[in-house]
Protein backbone atom coordinates (compact mmCIF):
# COMPACT_ATOMS: atom_id res chain seq x y z
CA UNK A 1 0.00 0.00 0.00
CA UNK A 2 2.89 2.20 1.06
CA UNK A 3 4.32 1.52 -2.62
CA UNK A 4 1.29 2.31 -4.23
CA UNK A 5 0.92 5.20 -2.37
CA UNK A 6 4.35 6.47 -3.42
CA UNK A 7 3.90 5.96 -6.99
CA UNK A 8 0.97 7.77 -7.15
CA UNK A 9 2.28 10.82 -5.39
CA UNK A 10 5.12 10.41 -7.73
CA UNK A 11 2.82 10.31 -10.68
CA UNK A 12 1.09 13.66 -8.95
CA UNK A 13 4.48 15.40 -9.23
CA UNK A 14 4.51 14.53 -13.28
CA UNK A 15 0.94 15.74 -13.51
CA UNK A 16 0.91 18.49 -15.93
CA UNK A 17 2.02 21.68 -14.55
CA UNK A 18 -0.90 23.96 -15.76
CA UNK A 19 -4.35 24.30 -14.26
CA UNK A 20 -7.17 23.35 -16.37
CA UNK A 21 -9.13 25.74 -17.60
CA UNK A 22 -10.89 27.78 -20.62
CA UNK A 23 -8.74 27.23 -23.91
CA UNK A 24 -8.68 30.90 -24.60
CA UNK A 25 -9.02 32.45 -20.51
CA UNK A 26 -7.08 31.28 -17.47
CA UNK A 27 -7.12 31.05 -13.81
CA UNK A 28 -6.61 34.59 -12.62
CA UNK A 29 -7.39 35.90 -15.56
CA UNK A 30 -10.08 38.83 -15.42
CA UNK A 31 -13.48 37.98 -17.23
CA UNK A 32 -15.61 41.10 -18.59
CA UNK A 33 -19.10 41.09 -17.40
CA UNK A 34 -21.74 40.96 -20.53
CA UNK A 35 -25.34 40.93 -20.25
CA UNK A 36 -26.55 37.90 -21.96
CA UNK A 37 -30.40 37.35 -23.59
CA UNK A 38 -32.36 35.75 -20.49
CA UNK A 39 -34.48 32.76 -21.14
CA UNK A 40 -37.28 34.68 -19.12
CA UNK A 41 -37.09 37.56 -20.96
CA UNK A 42 -34.75 40.46 -21.70
CA UNK A 43 -31.30 40.55 -20.64
CA UNK A 44 -29.33 39.47 -17.33
CA UNK A 45 -25.16 39.86 -16.80
CA UNK A 46 -23.06 36.79 -16.96
CA UNK A 47 -21.46 37.78 -13.67
CA UNK A 48 -23.53 40.76 -11.61
CA UNK A 49 -22.81 41.94 -8.75
CA UNK A 50 -21.78 39.29 -6.07
CA UNK A 51 -19.48 37.88 -3.68
CA UNK A 52 -18.99 35.00 -6.32
CA UNK A 53 -20.42 33.95 -9.53
CA UNK A 54 -20.77 30.94 -10.16
CA UNK A 55 -21.91 30.07 -13.79
CA UNK A 56 -22.48 26.51 -16.27
CA UNK A 57 -22.42 26.41 -19.55
CA UNK A 58 -24.47 23.03 -20.40
CA UNK A 59 -26.18 21.63 -23.45
CA UNK A 60 -29.08 20.01 -24.06
CA UNK A 61 -29.64 16.23 -24.94
CA UNK A 62 -26.63 15.14 -22.59
CA UNK A 63 -26.84 12.86 -19.78
CA UNK A 64 -23.73 14.49 -17.97
CA UNK A 65 -25.49 18.42 -18.30
CA UNK A 66 -28.58 17.16 -16.32
CA UNK A 67 -26.44 15.23 -14.12
CA UNK A 68 -24.30 18.59 -13.46
CA UNK A 69 -27.28 20.59 -12.98
CA UNK A 70 -28.60 18.60 -10.71
CA UNK A 71 -25.36 18.35 -8.27
CA UNK A 72 -24.86 22.13 -8.56
CA UNK A 73 -28.70 22.41 -7.44
CA UNK A 74 -27.55 21.07 -4.09
CA UNK A 75 -25.06 23.38 -4.08
CA UNK A 76 -27.38 26.33 -4.98
CA UNK A 77 -29.30 25.69 -2.26
CA UNK A 78 -26.05 25.57 -0.01
CA UNK A 79 -25.68 28.79 -0.65
CA UNK A 80 -28.96 30.74 -1.09
CA UNK A 81 -29.09 34.08 0.31
CA UNK A 82 -25.20 34.13 1.07
CA UNK A 83 -24.33 36.56 -1.88
CA UNK A 84 -23.14 33.83 -4.94
CA UNK A 85 -24.92 34.28 -8.05
CA UNK A 86 -25.67 30.89 -9.98
CA UNK A 87 -26.64 31.04 -14.35
CA UNK A 88 -26.74 28.43 -16.41
CA UNK A 89 -25.62 29.43 -19.84
CA UNK A 90 -26.83 27.72 -23.45
CA UNK A 91 -26.13 28.20 -26.94
CA UNK A 92 -28.87 29.37 -29.29
CA UNK A 93 -27.76 26.56 -31.53
CA UNK A 94 -29.65 24.11 -28.39
CA UNK A 95 -33.21 24.08 -28.23
CA UNK A 96 -34.35 26.34 -25.66
CA UNK A 97 -37.29 24.94 -24.68
CA UNK A 98 -35.48 21.65 -24.26
CA UNK A 99 -33.03 23.70 -22.10
CA UNK A 100 -35.35 25.28 -19.69
CA UNK A 101 -36.68 21.83 -19.51
CA UNK A 102 -33.93 20.03 -18.27
CA UNK A 103 -32.85 23.21 -16.20
CA UNK A 104 -36.13 22.73 -14.54
CA UNK A 105 -35.80 18.80 -14.34
CA UNK A 106 -32.45 18.90 -12.38
CA UNK A 107 -34.11 20.79 -9.79
CA UNK A 108 -31.75 23.60 -10.09
CA UNK A 109 -33.40 27.40 -9.75
CA UNK A 110 -30.70 29.60 -11.54
CA UNK A 111 -31.80 31.80 -14.38
CA UNK A 112 -31.19 30.98 -17.92
CA UNK A 113 -28.92 32.98 -20.43
CA UNK A 114 -28.65 31.97 -23.87
CA UNK A 115 -25.16 32.19 -25.58
CA UNK A 116 -26.05 34.37 -29.24
CA UNK A 117 -23.99 32.85 -32.21
CA UNK A 118 -21.43 31.31 -29.39
CA UNK A 119 -20.20 34.46 -28.84
CA UNK A 120 -19.20 33.50 -24.87
CA UNK A 121 -18.39 30.17 -25.83
CA UNK A 122 -15.44 31.16 -28.18
CA UNK A 123 -14.61 33.70 -26.12
CA UNK A 124 -13.79 31.39 -23.28
CA UNK A 125 -12.84 28.82 -25.49
CA UNK A 126 -15.42 25.80 -24.53
CA UNK A 127 -13.55 23.05 -25.14
CA UNK A 128 -15.43 20.69 -22.42
CA UNK A 129 -19.00 20.53 -20.99
CA UNK A 130 -20.88 21.18 -19.03
CA UNK A 131 -18.33 22.85 -17.81
CA UNK A 132 -18.44 25.76 -14.23
CA UNK A 133 -16.83 28.55 -14.12
CA UNK A 134 -16.29 30.74 -10.42
CA UNK A 135 -15.25 34.06 -10.66
CA UNK A 136 -14.36 35.90 -7.87
CA UNK A 137 -15.87 39.60 -6.58
CA UNK A 138 -12.54 40.89 -8.26
CA UNK A 139 -14.40 39.31 -11.40
CA UNK A 140 -10.95 37.22 -12.09
CA UNK A 141 -11.64 33.64 -12.97
CA UNK A 142 -11.23 31.72 -9.54
CA UNK A 143 -11.94 28.29 -10.89
CA UNK A 144 -12.60 26.14 -13.63
CA UNK A 145 -14.16 22.61 -13.08
CA UNK A 146 -15.55 20.57 -16.10
CA UNK A 147 -17.99 17.84 -14.76
CA UNK A 148 -16.53 14.96 -13.64
CA UNK A 149 -18.82 12.08 -13.07
CA UNK A 150 -17.39 11.44 -9.38
CA UNK A 151 -16.96 14.46 -6.64
CA UNK A 152 -18.28 16.88 -8.75
CA UNK A 153 -20.45 18.83 -6.03
CA UNK A 154 -18.05 18.79 -3.53
CA UNK A 155 -15.27 19.85 -5.22
CA UNK A 156 -17.69 22.64 -6.77
CA UNK A 157 -18.40 24.25 -3.38
CA UNK A 158 -14.82 23.66 -2.60
CA UNK A 159 -13.88 26.00 -5.15
CA UNK A 160 -16.76 28.58 -4.51
CA UNK A 161 -15.14 28.64 -0.68
CA UNK A 162 -11.93 28.88 -1.85
CA UNK A 163 -13.12 32.08 -3.82
CA UNK A 164 -14.89 33.38 -0.51
CA UNK A 165 -12.12 32.95 1.06
CA UNK A 166 -13.92 30.33 3.71
CA UNK A 167 -11.16 27.85 2.57
CA UNK A 168 -7.20 27.81 2.19
CA UNK A 169 -6.04 26.24 -0.97
CA UNK A 170 -4.63 23.62 1.16
CA UNK A 171 -7.69 22.34 2.85
CA UNK A 172 -9.02 22.31 -0.73
CA UNK A 173 -6.31 19.84 -1.51
CA UNK A 174 -7.75 17.44 0.78
CA UNK A 175 -11.20 17.37 -0.93
CA UNK A 176 -9.24 16.99 -4.07
CA UNK A 177 -7.28 14.39 -2.75
CA UNK A 178 -9.01 13.07 0.44
CA UNK A 179 -7.79 10.02 2.37
CA UNK A 180 -8.03 6.67 1.07
CA UNK A 181 -11.34 5.15 3.07
CA UNK A 182 -9.70 1.85 3.86
CA UNK A 183 -11.28 -0.49 6.61
CA UNK A 184 -8.66 -1.04 9.31
CA UNK A 185 -4.78 -0.12 9.15
CA UNK A 186 -1.75 -2.40 9.71
CA UNK A 187 -2.35 -2.86 13.42
CA UNK A 188 -6.16 -3.04 13.62
CA UNK A 189 -6.11 -6.89 14.06
CA UNK A 190 -4.10 -6.09 16.58
CA UNK A 191 -6.14 -3.50 18.52
CA UNK A 192 -8.87 -6.06 17.64
CA UNK A 193 -7.24 -8.57 20.33
CA UNK A 194 -6.27 -6.25 23.15
CA UNK A 195 -9.84 -4.81 22.71
CA UNK A 196 -11.44 -8.38 23.24
CA UNK A 197 -8.55 -8.96 25.82
CA UNK A 198 -9.36 -6.06 28.43
CA UNK A 199 -13.55 -7.38 27.81
CA UNK A 200 -12.36 -10.61 28.79
CA UNK A 201 -10.68 -8.68 31.71
CA UNK A 202 -12.92 -6.86 32.76
CA UNK A 203 -15.10 -10.02 33.07
CA UNK A 204 -12.41 -10.97 35.29
CA UNK A 205 -10.86 -14.18 32.85
CA UNK A 206 -7.40 -13.01 33.18
CA UNK A 207 -6.25 -16.28 31.61
CA UNK A 208 -8.22 -15.77 28.39
CA UNK A 209 -7.43 -11.76 28.21
CA UNK A 210 -3.57 -13.28 28.60
CA UNK A 211 -4.69 -15.14 25.58
CA UNK A 212 -5.67 -12.68 23.70
CA UNK A 213 -3.43 -10.16 24.60
CA UNK A 214 -0.45 -12.82 23.15
CA UNK A 215 -2.43 -13.23 19.68
CA UNK A 216 -2.17 -9.30 19.59
CA UNK A 217 1.60 -9.23 20.26
CA UNK A 218 1.77 -12.35 17.90
CA UNK A 219 0.36 -9.73 15.03
CA UNK A 220 2.63 -7.04 15.74
CA UNK A 221 5.02 -7.52 18.54
CA UNK A 222 5.35 -3.75 19.37
CA UNK A 223 2.07 -2.74 20.03
CA UNK A 224 2.27 -1.19 23.73
CA UNK A 225 -1.49 -1.74 24.27
CA UNK A 226 -0.93 -5.34 24.04
CA UNK A 227 2.38 -5.59 26.37
CA UNK A 228 0.05 -3.69 29.03
CA UNK A 229 -2.76 -5.97 28.40
CA UNK A 230 -0.63 -9.12 28.80
CA UNK A 231 0.93 -7.21 32.24
CA UNK A 232 -2.69 -6.81 33.44
CA UNK A 233 -3.54 -10.26 32.90
CA UNK A 234 -0.25 -11.37 34.13
CA UNK A 235 -0.40 -9.44 37.53
CA UNK A 236 -4.11 -10.69 37.66
CA UNK A 237 -3.56 -14.77 37.92
CA UNK A 238 -0.61 -13.63 40.52
CA UNK A 239 2.55 -14.07 37.85
CA UNK A 240 4.17 -10.66 38.61
CA UNK A 241 7.69 -11.69 37.49
CA UNK A 242 5.95 -11.34 33.90
CA UNK A 243 3.52 -8.75 34.23
CA UNK A 244 6.74 -6.67 34.92
CA UNK A 245 8.42 -7.96 32.04
CA UNK A 246 5.35 -6.84 30.38
CA UNK A 247 4.90 -3.72 31.61
CA UNK A 248 8.71 -2.26 30.95
CA UNK A 249 8.24 -3.52 27.85
CA UNK A 250 5.30 -1.23 27.17
CA UNK A 251 7.35 1.30 28.55
CA UNK A 252 10.04 0.82 26.59
CA UNK A 253 7.96 1.46 23.50
CA UNK A 254 5.74 4.51 24.93
CA UNK A 255 7.93 5.63 27.52
CA UNK A 256 5.32 7.63 29.54
CA UNK A 257 2.66 4.94 29.14
CA UNK A 258 0.87 6.00 32.46
CA UNK A 259 -1.21 2.52 32.10
CA UNK A 260 2.09 0.72 32.47
CA UNK A 261 3.72 3.02 34.52
CA UNK A 262 1.01 1.88 37.05
CA UNK A 263 0.70 -1.25 36.41
CA UNK A 264 4.67 -1.49 36.63
CA UNK A 265 4.28 0.37 40.31
CA UNK A 266 1.44 -2.35 41.13
CA UNK A 267 3.56 -5.18 40.85
CA UNK A 268 6.93 -3.75 42.42
CA UNK A 269 7.99 -5.92 44.77
CA UNK A 270 5.28 -8.72 44.61
CA UNK A 271 7.01 -12.20 43.53
CA UNK A 272 4.62 -14.90 41.62
CA UNK A 273 1.70 -16.35 44.57
CA UNK B 1 -15.50 -17.83 13.25
CA UNK B 2 -15.48 -14.39 15.42
CA UNK B 3 -13.06 -14.48 18.29
CA UNK B 4 -15.32 -12.83 20.49
CA UNK B 5 -17.81 -15.75 19.59
CA UNK B 6 -14.86 -18.25 19.63
CA UNK B 7 -14.15 -17.75 23.71
CA UNK B 8 -17.20 -19.36 24.40
CA UNK B 9 -18.28 -16.03 26.41
CA UNK B 10 -21.81 -15.21 25.38
CA UNK B 11 -22.05 -12.41 27.51
CA UNK B 12 -19.49 -10.43 26.34
CA UNK B 13 -21.99 -9.21 23.56
CA UNK B 14 -25.25 -10.90 25.02
CA UNK B 15 -27.29 -10.36 28.33
CA UNK B 16 -26.26 -13.27 29.98
CA UNK B 17 -23.34 -16.36 29.38
CA UNK B 18 -25.59 -19.24 28.70
CA UNK B 19 -25.41 -20.70 25.56
CA UNK B 20 -28.94 -22.10 25.19
CA UNK B 21 -30.22 -18.66 26.46
CA UNK B 22 -27.80 -15.79 25.66
CA UNK B 23 -30.95 -13.40 25.62
CA UNK B 24 -30.82 -9.99 23.62
CA UNK B 25 -27.39 -8.12 23.13
CA UNK B 26 -26.34 -6.31 26.08
CA UNK B 27 -26.31 -3.24 23.97
CA UNK B 28 -27.13 -1.01 20.40
CA UNK B 29 -25.40 -3.99 17.81
CA UNK B 30 -22.89 -1.07 16.39
CA UNK B 31 -21.74 -0.13 19.87
CA UNK B 32 -21.12 -3.74 21.09
CA UNK B 33 -19.15 -4.13 17.29
CA UNK B 34 -16.81 -0.64 17.72
CA UNK B 35 -15.61 -2.10 20.95
CA UNK B 36 -13.30 -4.01 18.89
CA UNK B 37 -13.47 -2.62 15.55
CA UNK B 38 -13.21 0.71 16.35
CA UNK B 39 -12.03 2.02 12.69
CA UNK B 40 -15.26 1.34 11.51
CA UNK B 41 -16.74 3.67 14.09
CA UNK B 42 -13.96 6.10 12.45
CA UNK B 43 -15.27 5.37 8.97
CA UNK B 44 -19.30 5.94 9.72
CA UNK B 45 -17.86 9.24 10.42
CA UNK B 46 -17.15 10.07 6.90
CA UNK B 47 -19.36 12.35 4.27
CA UNK B 48 -20.40 8.98 2.53
CA UNK B 49 -21.95 6.64 4.98
CA UNK B 50 -23.29 3.10 3.60
CA UNK B 51 -26.87 3.14 5.13
CA UNK B 52 -26.91 -0.69 6.21
CA UNK B 53 -23.29 -0.29 7.77
CA UNK B 54 -24.63 2.59 10.07
CA UNK B 55 -28.07 0.61 10.54
CA UNK B 56 -26.50 -2.41 11.72
CA UNK B 57 -23.54 -4.53 11.35
CA UNK B 58 -25.49 -7.36 11.37
CA UNK B 59 -27.55 -6.27 8.07
CA UNK B 60 -24.08 -7.58 6.33
CA UNK B 61 -21.98 -9.65 9.05
CA UNK B 62 -22.92 -12.61 11.26
CA UNK B 63 -21.05 -12.07 14.56
CA UNK B 64 -20.79 -15.69 15.84
CA UNK B 65 -18.86 -17.38 12.07
CA UNK B 66 -19.85 -17.62 8.58
CA UNK B 67 -17.91 -19.64 5.60
CA UNK B 68 -17.26 -15.96 4.14
CA UNK B 69 -14.86 -14.07 4.63
CA UNK B 70 -15.35 -10.54 6.70
CA UNK B 71 -17.57 -12.94 8.17
CA UNK B 72 -20.08 -11.62 5.64
CA UNK B 73 -23.87 -13.39 5.60
CA UNK B 74 -23.48 -13.83 1.61
CA UNK B 75 -20.88 -13.90 -0.89
CA UNK B 76 -19.78 -10.57 -1.71
CA UNK B 77 -21.34 -9.20 -4.93
CA UNK B 78 -24.10 -11.56 -4.39
CA UNK B 79 -25.19 -10.01 -0.91
CA UNK B 80 -24.14 -6.12 -2.20
CA UNK B 81 -26.70 -7.11 -5.36
CA UNK B 82 -29.12 -8.16 -3.14
CA UNK B 83 -29.98 -4.25 -2.23
CA UNK B 84 -28.18 -2.81 -5.37
CA UNK B 85 -30.08 -5.02 -7.68
CA UNK B 86 -29.24 -2.70 -10.91
CA UNK B 87 -25.95 -3.12 -10.39
CA UNK B 88 -26.39 -6.88 -10.20
CA UNK B 89 -28.30 -7.02 -13.32
CA UNK B 90 -25.33 -5.05 -15.12
CA UNK B 91 -22.44 -7.18 -13.91
CA UNK B 92 -24.07 -10.31 -15.31
CA UNK B 93 -25.61 -8.24 -18.89
CA UNK B 94 -22.41 -6.76 -19.85
CA UNK B 95 -20.78 -7.62 -22.71
CA UNK B 96 -17.73 -6.33 -22.12
CA UNK B 97 -17.07 -7.65 -18.14
CA UNK B 98 -14.24 -6.29 -15.34
CA UNK B 99 -12.09 -8.56 -13.66
CA UNK B 100 -11.93 -5.81 -10.69
CA UNK B 101 -16.09 -7.53 -9.84
CA UNK B 102 -15.67 -10.47 -9.52
CA UNK B 103 -12.06 -10.89 -8.49
CA UNK B 104 -9.74 -10.08 -5.21
CA UNK B 105 -12.47 -8.61 -2.40
CA UNK B 106 -14.72 -7.87 -5.35
CA UNK B 107 -16.72 -5.02 -5.07
CA UNK B 108 -14.93 -3.96 -1.87
CA UNK B 109 -11.91 -3.98 -4.21
CA UNK B 110 -13.00 -0.06 -5.03
CA UNK B 111 -15.76 0.57 -2.36
CA UNK B 112 -15.89 0.41 1.10
CA UNK B 113 -19.11 -0.68 2.26
CA UNK B 114 -18.82 0.59 5.71
CA UNK B 115 -17.88 4.64 4.90
CA UNK B 116 -15.78 6.88 2.65
CA UNK B 117 -14.62 10.38 2.03
CA UNK B 118 -15.66 9.88 -2.07
CA UNK B 119 -18.85 9.79 -3.04
CA UNK B 120 -20.21 6.04 -4.34
CA UNK B 121 -18.55 4.91 -1.34
CA UNK B 122 -15.17 4.86 -3.30
CA UNK B 123 -12.12 3.88 -1.40
CA UNK B 124 -10.76 6.60 -3.49
CA UNK B 125 -10.98 8.50 -6.10
CA UNK B 126 -11.09 6.56 -9.81
CA UNK B 127 -7.90 7.27 -10.94
CA UNK B 128 -6.15 6.44 -8.16
CA UNK B 129 -7.62 3.34 -7.98
CA UNK B 130 -7.29 1.83 -11.04
CA UNK B 131 -3.66 2.54 -11.16
CA UNK B 132 -4.17 0.11 -8.33
CA UNK B 133 -4.13 -2.71 -10.94
CA UNK B 134 -2.98 -0.67 -13.86
CA UNK B 135 0.35 -0.26 -13.32
CA UNK B 136 2.01 -3.19 -13.87
CA UNK B 137 2.96 -5.25 -16.99
CA UNK B 138 1.20 -8.20 -18.29
CA UNK B 139 -2.40 -7.15 -17.61
CA UNK B 140 -4.99 -8.70 -20.26
CA UNK B 141 -8.17 -8.21 -20.16
CA UNK B 142 -11.66 -10.11 -19.50
CA UNK B 143 -11.35 -11.08 -23.56
CA UNK B 144 -7.25 -11.72 -23.63
CA UNK B 145 -6.69 -7.89 -24.77
CA UNK B 146 -3.12 -6.99 -23.99
CA UNK B 147 -3.71 -4.15 -21.31
CA UNK B 148 -1.50 -0.84 -21.03
CA UNK B 149 0.54 -0.39 -17.81
CA UNK B 150 -1.31 2.85 -17.30
CA UNK B 151 1.37 4.22 -14.80
CA UNK B 152 4.03 4.17 -16.70
CA UNK B 153 2.34 5.73 -19.74
CA UNK B 154 1.18 8.57 -18.05
CA UNK B 155 4.78 9.28 -16.38
CA UNK B 156 6.09 9.22 -19.58
CA UNK B 157 3.90 11.46 -21.28
CA UNK B 158 2.93 14.74 -19.61
CA UNK B 159 -0.19 16.15 -21.43
CA UNK B 160 -3.19 14.21 -19.66
CA UNK B 161 -6.73 14.26 -21.14
CA UNK B 162 -9.05 16.09 -18.68
CA UNK B 163 -11.03 13.25 -17.30
CA UNK B 164 -7.58 11.77 -15.80
CA UNK B 165 -6.09 15.11 -14.56
CA UNK B 166 -9.41 15.25 -12.54
CA UNK B 167 -8.89 11.60 -11.21
CA UNK B 168 -12.31 11.05 -13.79
CA UNK B 169 -11.54 7.51 -15.04
CA UNK B 170 -15.28 6.57 -15.06
CA UNK B 171 -16.15 9.83 -17.36
CA UNK B 172 -14.91 7.42 -20.33
CA UNK B 173 -14.82 3.52 -18.72
CA UNK B 174 -17.76 1.60 -16.88
CA UNK B 175 -16.10 -0.39 -13.95
CA UNK B 176 -19.11 -2.66 -13.57
CA UNK B 177 -18.86 -3.37 -17.12
CA UNK B 178 -20.12 -1.83 -20.69
CA UNK B 179 -21.91 -2.88 -23.77
CA UNK B 180 -18.79 -1.23 -25.37
CA UNK B 181 -14.73 -2.40 -25.89
CA UNK B 182 -12.87 -1.54 -23.40
CA UNK B 183 -15.96 -0.77 -20.79
CA UNK B 184 -15.73 2.59 -22.61
CA UNK B 185 -19.50 4.74 -21.39
CA UNK B 186 -20.67 5.10 -24.87
CA UNK B 187 -20.21 4.41 -28.49
CA UNK B 188 -16.62 5.20 -29.68
CA UNK B 189 -15.41 3.61 -33.10
CA UNK B 190 -13.06 0.17 -32.26
CA UNK B 191 -10.83 0.78 -35.69
CA UNK B 192 -8.80 3.49 -36.80
CA UNK B 193 -10.74 4.37 -39.58
CA UNK B 194 -14.46 4.74 -39.45
CA UNK B 195 -17.26 6.85 -41.30
CA UNK B 196 -18.32 9.95 -39.41
CA UNK B 197 -21.65 9.88 -37.73
CA UNK B 198 -22.46 11.78 -34.49
CA UNK B 199 -23.83 8.43 -32.60
CA UNK B 200 -20.82 6.87 -33.09
CA UNK B 201 -18.66 8.94 -30.78
CA UNK B 202 -21.49 9.29 -28.47
CA UNK B 203 -17.88 8.74 -25.84
CA UNK B 204 -16.32 11.92 -27.19
CA UNK B 205 -19.74 13.80 -27.17
CA UNK B 206 -20.37 13.32 -23.76
CA UNK B 207 -17.89 16.07 -22.93
CA UNK B 208 -17.25 17.84 -26.23
CA UNK B 209 -18.90 19.37 -28.74
CA UNK B 210 -20.23 17.50 -31.76
CA UNK B 211 -21.09 21.05 -33.91
CA UNK B 212 -17.42 21.08 -33.13
CA UNK B 213 -17.28 18.39 -35.61
CA UNK B 214 -19.80 18.27 -37.84
CA UNK B 215 -19.85 22.54 -38.83
CA UNK B 216 -17.46 22.92 -42.18
CA UNK B 217 -16.53 26.38 -40.41
CA UNK B 218 -16.78 28.16 -37.41
CA UNK B 219 -14.70 30.77 -35.44
CA UNK B 220 -16.18 29.16 -32.04
CA UNK B 221 -16.37 25.77 -31.65
CA UNK B 222 -12.52 25.20 -32.41
CA UNK B 223 -9.55 26.89 -32.44
CA UNK B 224 -7.92 23.70 -35.43
CA UNK B 225 -9.19 25.67 -38.05
CA UNK B 226 -7.60 27.26 -40.47
CA UNK B 227 -9.06 30.85 -40.72
CA UNK B 228 -12.48 29.82 -40.76
CA UNK B 229 -12.12 26.24 -42.34
CA UNK B 230 -12.95 23.69 -39.44
CA UNK B 231 -10.15 21.00 -39.89
CA UNK B 232 -11.53 18.96 -37.01
CA UNK B 233 -14.71 18.37 -39.88
CA UNK B 234 -12.10 17.72 -42.84
CA UNK B 235 -10.47 15.45 -40.48
CA UNK B 236 -13.47 13.66 -39.72
CA UNK B 237 -15.97 13.49 -42.44
CA UNK B 238 -15.17 11.08 -44.59
CA UNK B 239 -17.04 8.57 -46.27
CA UNK B 240 -14.77 5.62 -46.31
CA UNK B 241 -10.96 6.66 -44.16
CA UNK B 242 -12.82 9.04 -41.78
CA UNK B 243 -10.04 9.61 -39.13
CA UNK B 244 -11.32 8.95 -35.40
CA UNK B 245 -10.26 10.86 -32.66
CA UNK B 246 -7.24 8.05 -31.96
CA UNK B 247 -5.38 9.18 -36.10
CA UNK B 248 -4.45 12.48 -34.17
CA UNK B 249 -5.20 12.19 -30.43
CA UNK B 250 -3.65 9.82 -27.56
CA UNK B 251 -6.79 9.74 -25.56
CA UNK B 252 -4.84 9.35 -22.32
CA UNK B 253 -2.04 11.22 -22.47
CA UNK B 254 0.95 12.27 -24.70
CA UNK B 255 4.06 14.13 -24.86
CA UNK B 256 2.88 16.41 -26.95
CA UNK B 257 -0.02 19.58 -26.32
CA UNK B 258 -3.58 19.29 -27.09
CA UNK B 259 -3.12 15.71 -26.77
CA UNK B 260 -1.54 15.02 -29.95
CA UNK B 261 0.00 11.63 -30.56
CA UNK B 262 3.84 11.24 -32.11
CA UNK B 263 3.02 8.49 -34.32
CA UNK B 264 0.08 6.69 -35.89
CA UNK B 265 0.90 2.81 -36.64
CA UNK B 266 1.57 2.07 -40.25
CA UNK B 267 1.42 -1.09 -42.49
CA UNK B 268 1.36 -4.84 -40.88
CA UNK B 269 4.66 -4.42 -39.39
CA UNK B 270 3.27 -1.72 -37.52
CA UNK B 271 5.73 1.07 -38.52
CA UNK B 272 5.58 4.39 -36.56
CA UNK B 273 4.22 7.05 -38.95
CA UNK B 274 5.44 10.14 -37.13
CA UNK B 275 3.14 13.17 -37.09
CA UNK B 276 5.91 15.54 -36.55
CA UNK B 277 3.13 18.40 -35.08
CA UNK B 278 4.18 21.51 -34.19
CA UNK B 279 2.29 23.96 -32.17
CA UNK B 280 2.10 28.00 -32.72
CA UNK B 281 1.01 30.68 -30.88
CA UNK B 282 -2.29 30.65 -33.07
CA UNK B 283 -2.24 26.94 -34.55
CA UNK B 284 0.55 24.39 -35.30
CA UNK B 285 1.60 22.03 -38.94
CA UNK B 286 1.93 18.47 -39.26
CA UNK B 287 4.57 17.42 -41.85
CA UNK B 288 5.29 14.78 -44.22
CA UNK B 289 2.91 12.53 -42.15
CA UNK B 290 -0.59 10.70 -43.75
CA UNK B 291 -0.55 13.90 -45.77
CA UNK B 292 2.16 16.62 -47.19
CA UNK B 293 3.20 19.43 -44.89
CA UNK B 294 0.26 21.47 -43.61
CA UNK B 295 -0.12 24.68 -41.69
CA UNK B 296 -2.69 26.01 -39.99
CA UNK B 297 -3.52 29.56 -38.22
CA UNK B 298 -7.19 30.28 -36.51
CA UNK B 299 -6.67 34.02 -37.24
CA UNK B 300 -5.69 34.09 -40.79
CA UNK B 301 -5.99 31.43 -43.56
CA UNK B 302 -2.72 29.80 -44.39
CA UNK B 303 -2.87 29.09 -47.79
CA UNK B 304 -1.63 25.70 -49.44
CA UNK B 305 -1.34 24.87 -53.06
CA UNK B 306 -3.79 22.86 -54.77
CA UNK B 307 -3.46 19.21 -54.61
Amino acid sequence: MHALLASILALGALAPGRTPAFANLAVGDPLRDRDLAAAAGGKAPLLGDARASVFVIFRTASENSLAALRELSFVERDYAGKGVRFVAVVSDADDLEEAKALLRSSGAKMPLLVDRADALYGELGVRMHPVVGVVDARRRLAAYEHFRKVGFRRIVRGRIQVALGEVSAAEMEKVLAPAESRTGDALAPARRQVALGRMELARGDAKKAEESARRGLALAPAHAPAHVLLGKALARQGRCPEARAAFEEALRIVPADPEAGEGLRGCSGKQDR
Amino acid sequence: MHAAYETGDCALCHVRNDPKNPGKPSGPVNELCFGCHDEVRDLLKREVVHWAAADACTNCHNPHGSKQPKLLVDETVALCTSCHSDVGEHVASARVKHGAVTTGAKCANCHNPHGSSVEKLLVAYPFDLCLGCHSKEGMRSADGRSLANMKEWLAQNPDWHAPIKAKDCSACHRPHGSANFRLLVATYPEKFYAPYATETYRLCFGCHNERAFRAPETTTLTNFRNGAKNLHFVHVNKEDRGRTCRACHEVHASKQSHHIREGVPYGPKGWILRLNYVKTARGGSCAKTCHETRSYDNQTVVAHPAK
